[in-house]
């Protein structure tokens, strides 16, 4: 079953299209990665695949609810069902509240009937769940490294155990080792959690790593959808290949050739 | 590089905060014509050295060491001597156009201001042509003067910080971060812009940053910062064919490849100990996968392995 589909998804800023009739399906369980330059629509996608945003035309539906067919207080409601972790963690953590109350704190909107207690040992094993030890709970943000935070951020999204958790550039603001903590959890997650995962970046080898389908974004249409090295390999549709073209690894540094 | 004229130095080179150690013993040079990278994580300590480097320090901040500049006599000179060294000798490329122009006011006055506090005298006239000059040294068109600093790209911004930075003329462009937020077509532009300017320009490039693998490849020189000490420094081939250092090795095993075959777990690199705390021992004593006794009594030396140096009393090539 879908945990998220997209059918003719469009959505116009004034005269520009910045999703043009895109259609996805995200099965239970599946991590899928997006791709596409800046300008593509990558973070239009997020917002409307989340509900932040209603699309012009098209329909969305999260499982076999459509968003926008339910009162605003039952979307709401549906949207525990998904998760979001952007690319700067602090922008998801409260730096006034501790870090266990930050990652609590969807419970307090989506499972009211959960005691104080029983919260606290779902914070407890969120963060077991992320790697981190319980202590955490009592720390505040900004004694957190990058990679710390994100795991955070990522204990926050799976809180309320969503079908569907979608990270906008988990790793593009961290050092490589902070990254790789990250796609190390990733590809735990992506194997043992049961929930679906759609990765956002431009890093093409973040998204290879944990993702074994890929999605192409090109000026707002869904050019490509299909297994990632397969089509890094073929390095088609053109936007793949720009992208796959400016990774920087392709600098010749004036020392190799003294 | 050696020919090349030394338009940085720094020996011996630390700085205290609250007199706690921060960085201690950089030994670090930028040539005219090179690009040099400085990798370092969150709290490596290249906050410390941008900030020594620009004479931001804190008040309360205590110096060790030479930290030089080149003069337009051709003479070296101490950081302290230099009043009015932003923007003449040191062009300063900050991190987030955002934030660090006027939302306010538009690319032309940004411009005209800075060209305006290089040369007094000029007149508005003098100043747009020079304006125009810029725009068109970074790869920008003067259809962007008009514009407020949210109606450009990311890159566009990036590169009017360049055009910015460039306005005095500098004989070093320092840069924080240039490309943390760009795409990967804009970065691979900017830093060919970088590239174009230690080249065509013989100005001396200083890319700070976190990423080794988005910035080493258009450096010629790679430094490694790790817990306020180098510990790997040397051409950009060498160190990223064949990293010496256990951190620097990490650091490379911990960006996934492109294609399969594919590491079951990423590599993540040791922790260095506080600067503060290791003046008798390797900052990675405890934390690195191939210490041995010798690492928690004596400092390592530096040595010359294959083209780069390292401190590290069992470098990978060494074992
Ligand atoms: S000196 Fe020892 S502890 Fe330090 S990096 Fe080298 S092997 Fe590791």
């Amino acid at each position: 079953m879908s945990v998220l589909s997209l059918a003719a998804v469009s959505v116009q800023r004034g005269s520009r299209a910045l999703l043009a009739e895109v259609s996805l399906e995200v099965a239970a369980g599946e991590t899928v990665g997006l791709v596409g330059e800046s300008g593509a629509g990558k973070s239009t996608l997020v917002r409307v695949a989340l509900g932040l945003e209603r699309p012009h035309s098209g329909t969305v539906r999260w499982g076999i609810d459509d968003p926008w067919a339910l009162s605003t207080a039952a979307r709401r409601a549906a949207r525990a069902r998904l998760g979001a972790v952007f690319q700067q963690p602090a922008a998801s953590l409260n730096p006034r509240r501790l870090i266990g109350a930050s990652i609590g704190e969807p419970l307090l909107a989506h499972a009211r009937a959960l005691s104080a207690r029983e919260r606290q040992d779902r914070v407890a094993a969120a963060l077991a769940q992320v790697g981190l030890p319980g202590q955490f709970a009592a720390r505040w943000p900004d004694a957190l490294s990058g990679g710390e935070a994100q795991r955070v951020a990522l204990a926050r999204a799976l809180i309320l155990k969503p079908a569907l958790v979608i990270l906008d550039e988990p790793t593009s603001a961290l050092d490589a080792s902070a990254a790789a903590s990250v796609l190390n959890l990733m590809g735990e997650l992506t194997r043992e959690s049961g929930t679906a995962f759609v990765i956002v970046s431009h890093d093409l080898a973040a998204v290879a790593y944990v993702a074994r389908r890929c999605l192409v974004l090109e000026a707002g249409r869904l050019v490509a959808d299909g297994e990632t090295d397969a089509l890094y390999a073929s390095a088609t549709p053109p936007a793949l290949s720009r992208l796959l073209a400016a990774r920087t690894e392709r600098f010749v540094p004036l020392s190799a050739t003294r | 590089m050696p020919t090349e004229r030394v338009l940085l130095q720094a020996e011996g080179f630390g700085v205290d905060y609250d007199s706690t150690p921060i960085l201690a013993d950089i030994a670090l040079s930028v040539h005219a014509g090179e690009v040099v990278a400085l990798i370092g994580a969150s709290g490596s300590g290249k906050s410390a050295l941008l900030r020594a480097l620009l004479g931001l320090s804190p008040a309360t901040a205590q110096t060790r060491g030479l930290l030089r500049f080149a003069q337009a006599d051709g003479g070296l000179r101490e950081r302290r001597d230099i009043t009015p060294l932003r923007g003449a000798t040191i062009g300063f490329v900050p991190q987030d156009p955002q934030t660090a122009l006027s939302a306010h006011r538009t690319v032309a006055q940004h411009l005209d201001e800075v060209l305006a506090t290089h040369a007094p005298g000029s007149t508005r006239p003098m100043r747009a042509e020079q304006a125009a000059a810029l725009l068109t040294s970074v790869g920008l068109t003067g259809e962007l003067l008009p514009r407020y600093p949210h109606a450009l790209s990311g890159g566009q911004g990036q590169r009017v910080l360049v055009a910015l930075a460039l306005a005095g003329n500098p004989a070093i462009l320092l840069a924080d971060e240039p490309t943390s937020a760009l795409d990967p077509r804009a970065t691979h532009e900017l830093l060919a812009l970088l590239q174009a300017q230690a080249r065509v320009q013989r100005r001396g490039v200083l890319i700070v940053s976190h990423d080794l693998s988005a910035t080493a490849h258009a450096a010629d020189r790679v430094a490694v910062l790790a817990g306020g000490r180098l510990v790997e420094i040397g051409a950009t081939a060498a160190v990223l064919s064949q990293p010496q250092h256990p951190l620097t090795a990490a650091l490379m095993a911990a960006c996934p490849p492109l294609t399969p075959p594919r590491p079951a777990r990423l590599a993540e690199a040791p922790r260095p100990a506080p600067c503060a705390r290791v003046a008798r021992a390797c900052a990675f004593a405890a934390t690195c996968g191939r210490a041995q006794s010798v690492c928690a009594e004596t400092p390592p030396a530096w040595r010359t392995i294959a083209g780069r140096e390292v401190a590290c009393h069992w470098p990978l090539g060494a074992a």
